[in-house]
């Protein structure tokens, strides 16, 4: 019940963020991607990584999970602030 | 960031167990940087920082997991291996200290802007002053090395001395109106300018001095073109005395030179007996070593080089190749007169080049090619524009006026 509504208020929040054009991943610490064609993904702002294989790296954002799915994935940096995925991307997917 | 990478030395680790991601999160907790995190089959590759490696072992028990190193890069691991090795530090340290004692010696010169002094006689000169390639760069006097350059060629007018890196550079201005003539006891008292040729004045511009002369006028050589004896009048208009000048003009005077070539019918051709020998050279600081000498029994003989390799740093060139020495005999050969005309117009035509460069403008050519006495000749005559006058010192007409202004 108290997630739910948390849900709620951060929606309305991001509506106002975005109707004032300001930053939601500063305030609401929305994770930022940064995708390069299809071979690398710059991912900003995250928490922390979930799991780890050669065709699927999980990685957790603030409220919701990032899933990058694809074949000979790899972790070009690994820092505290950012994370760069490197490799043949097929599919991103929020959950 | 590589280099910094390489500095500090890093190791590529192998990582097995079933906390390898909660492993690498509790590295970014404590601000450890990892790079080319790779999954291959049951194991997981990464690279650390040296330093970050060994606090991260407490990490590695914590998430449960082994990490071993499987490879070592940067200086922390390569220094050791290079102090073993002895022999190697003693070339580089050779190699450094002679590089610093080459950057610090003379190695090449450079001469710019000499026209009428050849290089050759400036590279006697700079040694009869004692520089030379491979003296110390500290020890080349530059202030004193132009007075001294001033000082020995009038001809020039103004120098610089620089060394850029181990290059001395010498920039030189020479003097685009050279003085004509000897000095004599006369010349302070002026110039005056004369006719070298018969012909038609094409054109004159006098700069100073009194124009003799006029354009269309025909002249005689030795007429007197430009005065440089300038007359003083008094109110009475009776002449008071002379101001003598240097007399300066650009005079262009139309007239007719002769032309002769000549080249002897019969010469002596080399006809190659086909006996040949061949072997390899080395060039070395502009000396030739053959590895054989063949040759010795070819009385009359031809030696050719091919250049392979050639390497050239600075002044000394160093290469390689193959020589072929051929023998031949000599024959007399008469040119036909398509051949002695070709190389007759050759000469001629070069001839005119030379002319054209230094400002002679040809109006008409009228030569003949004939067999003279055993001789090819080309004769005739050229119509020119040219500057064709001397100058001669003022003769004084009347006592020296000490009241002289320029």
């Amino acid at each position: 019940m108290k997630k739910k509504k948390l849900e709620q208020y951060s929606d309305g929040l991001r509506q106002t963020l975005l109707s004032k054009n300001l930053p939601s991943e500063a305030i609401l610490g929305d994770s930022y991607l940064t995708v390069v064609g299809h071979s690398e993904v710059w991912i900003e702002n995250y928490k922390s990584l979930l799991l780890y294989e050669d065709d699927k790296i999980l990685v957790q954002a603030s409220t919701y999970m990032i899933s990058i799915e694809g074949t000979c994935l790899m972790i070009s940096h690994y820092m505290d602030e950012h994370m760069m995925i490197r490799g043949n991307i097929l599919k991103i997917t929020y959950l | 960031m590589k280099i910094l990478k390489y500095a500090n030395g890093f190791v590529r680790i192998k990582i097995w167990g079933n906390g390898a991601e909660r492993f690498f999160v509790l590295c970014s907790r404590k601000q450890m940087y990892l790079w080319e995190i790779e999954a291959k089959d049951k194991y997981i590759y990464a690279n650390i920082q040296l330093h970050d490696f060994y606090q991260c072992k407490k990490l590695a028990k914590k998430a449960g997991i082994r990490a071993v190193v499987v490879e070592r890069h940067g200086l922390p691991f390569f220094i050791p291996k290079i102090l073993n090795r002895s022999f190697f530090l003693v070339g580089v340290l050779l190699f450094v200290i002679g590089w610093i004692i080459s950057a610090n010696m003379l190695l090449h010169i450079e001469i710019n802007g000499n026209y009428t002094i050849t290089d050759d006689m400036f590279t006697d000169f700079l040694q009869e002053e004692g520089i030379h390639y491979g003296m110390w760069i500290k020890n080349v006097p530059l202030e004193e090395l132009e007075k001294k350059i001033r000082r020995k060629f009038d001809v020039i007018t103004w120098t610089s001395g620089r060394i850029d890196g181990t290059v001395l550079i010498i920039d030189l201005k020479e003097n685009e109106k050279p003085e004509v003539g000897p000095k004599t006891e006369n010349s302070e008292y002026g110039r005056s300018l004369y006719a070298t040729m018969d012909g038609i004045i094409h054109s004159i511009y006098v700069r100073n001095g009194i124009p003799m002369a006029k354009k269309g006028m025909v002249i005689k050589k030795g007429d007197l073109l430009v005065d440089g004896r300038v007359p003083v009048y008094n109110q009475a208009g009776e002449l008071v005395t002379y101001h003598y000048y240097d007399a300066d003009a650009d005079i262009r005077i139309e007239t007719t030179i002769p032309v002769y070539f000549s080249l002897d019918a019969i010469y002596i051709d080399k006809e190659y007996t086909g006996r040949a020998n061949e072997g390899n050279f080395l060039l070395f600081q502009n000396k030739i070593y053959r590895n054989v000498l063949p040759e010795k029994k070819f009385s009359k003989k031809d030696v050719s080089f091919s250049t392979k390799y050639m390497f050239r740093f600075s002044n000394v060139a160093i290469g390689f190749g193959k020589y072929k020495v051929e023998e031949y005999v000599e024959i007399e050969r008469a040119y036909t007169q398509a051949e002695a005309k070709n190389l007759l117009e050759q000469q001629f035509e070069k001839n005119n080049t030379l002319l054209l460069e230094k400002g002679v403008q040809i109006l008409s050519k009228d030569v003949t090619i004939d067999l003279i006495m055993g001789q090819w000749t080309l004769k005739g005559k050229m119509s020119v524009i040219m500057p064709a006058f001397e100058t001669r010192p003022n003769e004084i007409l009347e006592a020296r006026d000490d009241s002289k202004s320029i």
